[in-house]
């Protein structure tokens, strides 16, 4: 069990530190494979206080903050279409099934009337997609995959091109949408190269203690 | 190439522990243990000392099966003559006194 807990976190260890010192890595990483139980647990959180005392830089910390950020962001983003749209169907399905909406107001109600069941069902159907592929690009944006960002960010551009031909007129929405989505897209590009650049800077820099 | 610049306290800590057994192979888990230096510091200490010429790495099979190889290291011959130097010269330093405060009244 202890020296399981210790592999799991020499194998962290070894991958922060990978980038900028591969030897060291797999050095430490190598003696952990030769220790037993405790020996082994405290070898390895001394490799994980190693590497994050090297890769923590101040501009490596500012990066998973703003990572984090618009991850935050992108993720309520997200959230609020599915909950909303979820919502109006559920809200929908109640009125057509003749029960009462007593909490809610009477313009809500009378909107919700005004369309039929099928166009709420639509809505919930493209808006909880959209929800659901922000929440993804936002998860990849906090473990800081780039390129899984990237990749949804086109299935998104590409579902917002779609939206109009299926409910004509409606150009506004998509477009704010894919604005957002690109905006998200250079953020997390610009973020990465900055990451890598920080990385080829440590690994550059000599070694002391 | 020979180092330049006088070594730190831990440094000469790491060179006392490879002189003792200066032409056999070391390992980081066993210098953690004989020098009391933490991985975050030893490594870069090894890293520094083989990029000078100090030491000499290499990974070597492990003596137990199925086991990874371990990346060892060992002083090279200049590498054995500046340890000398250096641990020849490093005193015992004196623990530091507290300044102690003027008596009130």
């Amino acid at each position: 069990m202890l020296h399981a807990l210790a592999m799991v976190l020499g194998r962290h260890a070894a991958r922060v530190l990978h980038p900028v010192r591969p030897t060291q890595a797999a050095a430490m990483y190598a003696e952990l494979e030769h220790l037993e139980g405790a020996q082994a647990l405290t070898w390895a959180l001394g490799c994980v206080a190693a590497s994050y005392r090297l890769r923590a830089t101040f501009v490596a910390v500012a990066i998973v903050g703003a990572r984090l950020g618009v991850a935050t962001m992108a993720a309520l983003f997200g959230l609020v279409h599915v909950v909303a749209s979820s919502a109006h169907l559920w809200n929908k399905v109640l009125l057509s099934a003749g029960g009462a909406l007593a909490t809610y107001r009477p313009e809500y109600i009378r909107a919700l009337d005004a369309q039929p069941l099928d166009h709420w069902a639509w809505l919930f159907l493209t808006c909880s997609t959209l929800g659901a592929l922000h929440l993804a690009a936002a998860l990849m944006m906090a473990a800081g995959r780039n390129d899984g960002v990237l990749k949804l960010a086109i299935v998104i551009v590409g579902f917002d091109l779609i939206m109009p031909l299926a409910s004509p007129g409606a150009f506004m929405l998509p477009a704010i949408y894919m604005g957002l989505i690109t905006l998200m897209a250079l953020a997390s590009s610009c973020l990465a190269w900055l990451w890598r650049w920080d990385e080829r800077r440590i690994a550059r820099s000599t070694a002391s203690p | 190439m020979r180092p330049a610049r006088r070594p730190s306290p831990q440094a000469v800590r790491l060179l006392c522990a490879l002189i003792a057994e200066a032409r056999s192979w070391r390992y980081g888990y066993d210098l953690t243990r004989e020098t009391g230096l933490t991985p975050g510091t030893l490594y870069p200490l090894l890293e520094r000392f083989e990029t000078q010429g100090v030491l000499e790495s290499e990974w070597r099979p492990s003596e137990l099966e199925s086991r990874p190889p371990r990346h060892a290291y060992r002083l090279t011959r200049a590498g054995v003559a500046f340890a000398m130097e250096w641990t020849v010269q490093a005193e015992p330093q004196p623990a530091p006194r507290k300044k102690l405060r003027p008596a009130r009244g």
